[in-house]
């Protein structure tokens, strides 16, 4: 059971990977390339912590998925109303991240009072969990099999190969530390985190609306 | 003025790095996820005249869904227990709501199509109303 799973998660990740990257890129590359670092080594940790938040997100997800089966997981709850609002505060956290270091708000009280905290490289666990719990399709067909194949050691198990394997797409982002050290890319990193951050919040609002439609 | 056409230059440099930014960012996501936001398939159409048909029951109804099948399972929708409401009203109009078997289906507004054609093929139906919630996730155990 155990090699099937594995199979299978394997098999998901890899196919389904570049459309995990499609959604995790918007997130990760303006906070990946908006912060000086010093050479790959820290460009190394800084990507390993979003993707240790992907992680415990879909360890979590495993945990419940394989637990619970359908009753949390698929709820229409969760995808009309918990959806949008984590997209709300991925959009949140990405416009503060994005001007909080650009000029001339940077000068500002406020701003310098959050910069310690936006610029820790623990902002990225938290913004790599916010995006890892944010479904995505190759993520809602991973619960869907692990509904299917029901326990929570092989919904952990299967939702941590699938995380390896959907990880693979992202080792190009280890690149982004050499392009730090360019002022003018991180800055049109801040620009970036703001304007998806401002994307992020239009398709929250364009989730939330239909769902207020009733049959 | 050499300062100026820097500042020019380095202004269009970082629309530029924008821009870049956007199309390998938020393109694909908008082209992947964004466009395919969570919208119910909602689909309308009369019935066909029966002369002296009754108003029809749901039993009628649900045994006549049992011919739609999904065309991925091929197990009738009933089965697999796609059908999440049925609303039959005074006035003959029948309502549906569908969920799906797995999230984004190929085949979600092939299946609602087939639904309306029985519903609506149905005697005694005036109106037929058949909506997919996508949100509504139904998977086959």
């Amino acid at each position: 059971m155990s090699a099937r799973v594995i199979f299978q998660a394997l098999a998901l990740g890899l196919s389904t990977g570049s459309f995990c990257l499609g959604f995790c890129l918007p997130v990760a590359l303006p906070v990946l390339l908006g912060a000086k670092t010093k050479g790959m080594g820290t460009s190394t940790i800084r990507l390993s912590l979003f993707l240790f938040g992907r992680l415990v997100a879909y360890l979590l997800f495993g945990i419940i998925a394989g637990s619970l089966g359908t009753t949390l997981a698929h709820s229409p709850f969760l995808r009309i109303r918990i959806i949008p609002l984590l997209y709300i505060l991925l959009a949140l956290l990405l416009i503060i991240y994005g001007i909080t270091e650009l000029n001339p708000l940077a000068r500002f009280a406020p701003c310098r009072f959050i910069q310690p905290t936006i610029n820790s490289i623990w902002f990225l666990f938290l913004l790599g969990f916010i995006a890892g719990i944010s479904p995505c399709p190759p993520f809602l067909l991973a619960i869907t099999r692990v509904i299917d194949i029901a326990g929570i050691l092989n919904g952990i198990l299967f939702f941590f190969i699938f995380f390896l394997a959907t990880s693979l797409y992202f080792l190009p982002l280890l690149l982004a530390g050499f392009f730090t050290r360019f002022a003018l890319i991180r800055t049109a990193a801040r620009i970036l985190a703001v304007i998806t951050g401002i994307y992020f919040l239009s398709l929250a609002i364009a989730n939330l609306l239909p769902s207020l439609y009733t049959f | 003025m050499p300062d100026k056409d820097n500042r020019w230059l380095r202004t269009l440099f970082l629309s530029v790095l924008v821009l870049a930014g956007v199309a390998l960012t938020i393109l694909p996501h908008w082209l992947r996820t964004g466009r395919r936001s969570i919208q119910p398939i909602i689909l309308e159409a009369p019935g066909r005249f029966y002369p002296h048909a009754d108003t029809p029951d749901s039993i009628d109804i649900i045994f006549r869904l049992t011919s739609v099948t999904d065309p991925d399972l091929n197990l009738s929708i009933i089965d697999v227990g796609l059908i999440e409401t049925l609303v039959i009203d005074t006035s003959a109009q029948v309502r549906v709501i569908l969920g799906l078997t797995t999230p984004y289906c190929p085949y979600a507004k092939e299946l609602a199509r087939a639904v309306l054609d029985t519903i609506v093929n149905t005697p005694g139906v005036k109106n037929a109303l058949v909506k997919i919630d996508p949100n509504l996730i139904r998977p086959l155990r």
